[in-house]
């Protein structure tokens, strides 16, 4: 039996293990995660890693073709938002997260994002 | 090995009258399960196995082995990662799990007596309701935590401590010629193992001899009151040489528990990484290293964190991109288990799943030239040969020696790949030696290099005192240059 599926990069390993684990506990996540088609980017310092919301599946790459949202964050203030140091809404205001794409998608990010780290 | 059927039949009748026919056997599945382990060194068949259950049985069965000549090999779960335990010229086969007691747990002088079969898993579960600790390797729980203060094992308090050797109170050990010594202060009072005593220190004769010596049956080993307070932090870090002197620098203050550096390749096997893909990727973070501090009071805590968090800083100005954070945030990333850091013993996730698992343990100077470039050199040895690049390393008794321990997956079914295992780990090991470190939990093949290069005095010393205790040479023969 594999023991580990998804992608082997180091901060891709963090957000699809993040994912999968709130998808499987939390009904509402899922049902938001399934009203999602996006390709959303995380442009950290070290990589950027895509995740690709297709309707209910996801998955996460270092592909990072085509995103619909690029989304750039320091990698230690990704850290402090897991950590209680940071929120993801006051690094936005303080420009410390911003949107090099898709702006208008801001909502869905925050939801995305914010019920992700509450664990 | 014994050729006779008659000798043999004769033989395991005899070990019968000793421990009970339950507990011996001669049959070739049964021997089959210790004629091997995990790494790439050469199988070989016992002839016999046996499990006493006291001191007196097990003198009994070296008398017995002494007076025709068979070969007699210690064993508790042949864990060791370096064939150790591989019965090299046959013969019986001491398997120590019934002697699994924990015999005494002094509070005032801080220490546990306890059989061989005692394992990782026994003493932390002895322990968990006390106010006291012992040191964890990151060896799975059913290790014997005897064979690792035997063997000289790193553990989670070596940066404080040492080496498991190092934590020897007393022993209790029967001879190759079957009598029963203790070592120690324990030699002048059973009641009192404190300490090794004021006398000559013997307690070296059983340290790293890989049971040519004899087989101990108790040892006293040394533990620690918790405190109350304790995090773990983890930083991620892109430049070695960088996270080395921030390493040394937390080391220095004298501050911390324990320091773990571990290579991304080594991360990933822990999350669980198939075997193949633990490999680092262009842009990721290079290092990743485990800091874990305790104390007394939140004010002291505090004062702890400060100075991590300043050394931190010091690293930031030479590599930006390191960051730092909790276990929690880790294990939120991650899972339970980047945790398991904090839940010793515990066995590395995918570490031991794909049939073969070996390593190149050494010690060697704190110098952090030489340190770098063992890294270098180790990291170009292990991509020729294809292997994952899994390298644990930390700094040892506050910066007095360092310790690489680097740890190989590879598919022990397939003969290529083992055949290749085993040039990759005596390269490896032959470009560190080069440096100036030494194998511990030592290989047969790696033992000769040691040989070779060792002081002839030393080594004509050595087998003095082998032939000494073990005039018939039976005790674990074709080590350390022993037939």
């Amino acid at each position: 039996m594999e023991l580990f599926q998804g992608p082997t990069d180091l901060f891709g390993i963090a957000i699809h293990h993040s994912l999968t684990k709130k998808v499987g506990e939390d009904e509402k996540y899922r049902d938001f995660i399934k009203s999602l088609k996006e390709r959303i980017v995380i442009d950290l310092d070290y990589y950027p890693v895509m995740i690709k919301l297709t309707g209910g599946a996801f998955e996460v790459t270092r592909n990072v073709e085509n995103p619909t949202v690029i989304v750039k964050i320091n990698t230690q203030d990704f850290l402090n938002i897991l950590d209680a140091k940071a929120s993801i809404m006051g690094l936005f205001l303080k420009g410390k997260m911003k949107f090099k794409r898709g702006f208008f998608k801001i909502l869905k990010v925050y939801k995305l994002f914010s019920n992700l780290v509450k664990n | 090995m014994l050729q006779q059927a008659e000798e043999r039949a004769v033989i395991t009748e005899k070990l019968k009258e000793i421990v009970g026919k339950e507990w011996v056997s001669d049959h070739p599945e049964e021997l089959l399960v210790y004629s091997y382990d995990m790494t790439e060194n050469p199988a070989h068949q016992p002839d016999f196995v046996v499990m006493p259950k006291t001191v007196e049985e097990i003198s009994a069965i070296v008398k017995l082995a002494n007076e025709n000549k068979i070969p007699i090999i210690p064993f508790v779960t042949g864990s060791n990662v370096g064939g150790l335990t591989i019965p090299l010229k046959g013969g019986i086969i001491v398997d120590l799990k019934r002697m699994d007691q924990i015999i005494r747990f002094d509070q005032d002088d801080m220490y546990v007596i306890v059989e061989p079969g005692v394992t990782f898993g026994h003493i932390n579960k002895f322990l968990k309701d006390t106010k006291f600790r012992y040191c964890y390797p990151n060896a799975p729980p059913f290790t014997s935590i005897m064979a690792n203060a035997l063997l000289g094992g790193l553990n989670n308090l070596s940066l404080k401590y040492g080496n498991m050797a190092e934590i020897i109170n007393g022993i209790e050990a029967v001879l190759p010629t079957g009598e029963i010594v203790k070592i120690g202060s324990c030699a002048c009072w059973d009641e009192h193992w404190w300490g090794r005593g004021s006398m000559p220190d013997l307690i070296g004769l059983f340290v790293n001899w890989q049971g040519m010596t004899g087989i101990v049956t108790k040892i006293g080993l040394q533990v620690w009151p918790n405190h109350p307070f304790r995090d773990w932090k983890f930083v991620l870090s892109n430049d070695f040489e960088t996270t080395y002197h921030f390493v040394k620098k937390l080391a220095n203050c004298e501050i911390m528990n324990d320091m773990l550096l571990l290579s991304t390749e080594t991360v990933k096997m822990v999350l669980g990484v198939p075997y193949g893909q633990a490999v680092w990727l262009a842009g990721e973070p290079r290092w990743a290293t485990v800091l874990d501090f305790a104390a007394n009071t939140q004010k002291e805590f505090g004062a702890k964190l400060e100075i991590v968090e300043e050394a931190f800083k010091e690293v930031k100005k030479v590599d930006p991109k390191a960051v730092i954070c909790s276990v929690d945030a880790a294990e939120k990333m991650y899972g339970p288990r980047v945790g398991d850091f904090k839940r010793l013993p515990f066995t590395i996730g995918g570490m031991l799943e794909y049939g073969g698992h070996t390593w190149v343990g050494t010690y060697m100077t704190s110098n952090p030239k030489i340190v770098s470039k063992g890294v270098d050199k180790a990291f170009e040895v292990i991509g020729k040969h294809k292997f994952e690049k899994c390298l644990y390393t930390r700094m040892m008794k506050g910066g007095h020696y360092w310790a690489f321990r680097f740890l190989l997956r590879f598919s022990k079914e397939n003969p290529e790949e083992t055949e290749r295992m085993q040039k990759l780990t005596k390269e490896l090991f032959e470009s560190l030696f080069e440096l100036g470190a030494m194998p511990y939990k030592t290989p047969v093949w790696a033992a000769d290099y040691i040989l070779k290069r060792c002081d002839p005095q030393y080594i004509e010393l050595m087998h003095k005192i082998k032939k000494t205790l073990d005039p018939n040479g039976i005790f674990n023969p074709g080590r350390w240059g022993n037939e």
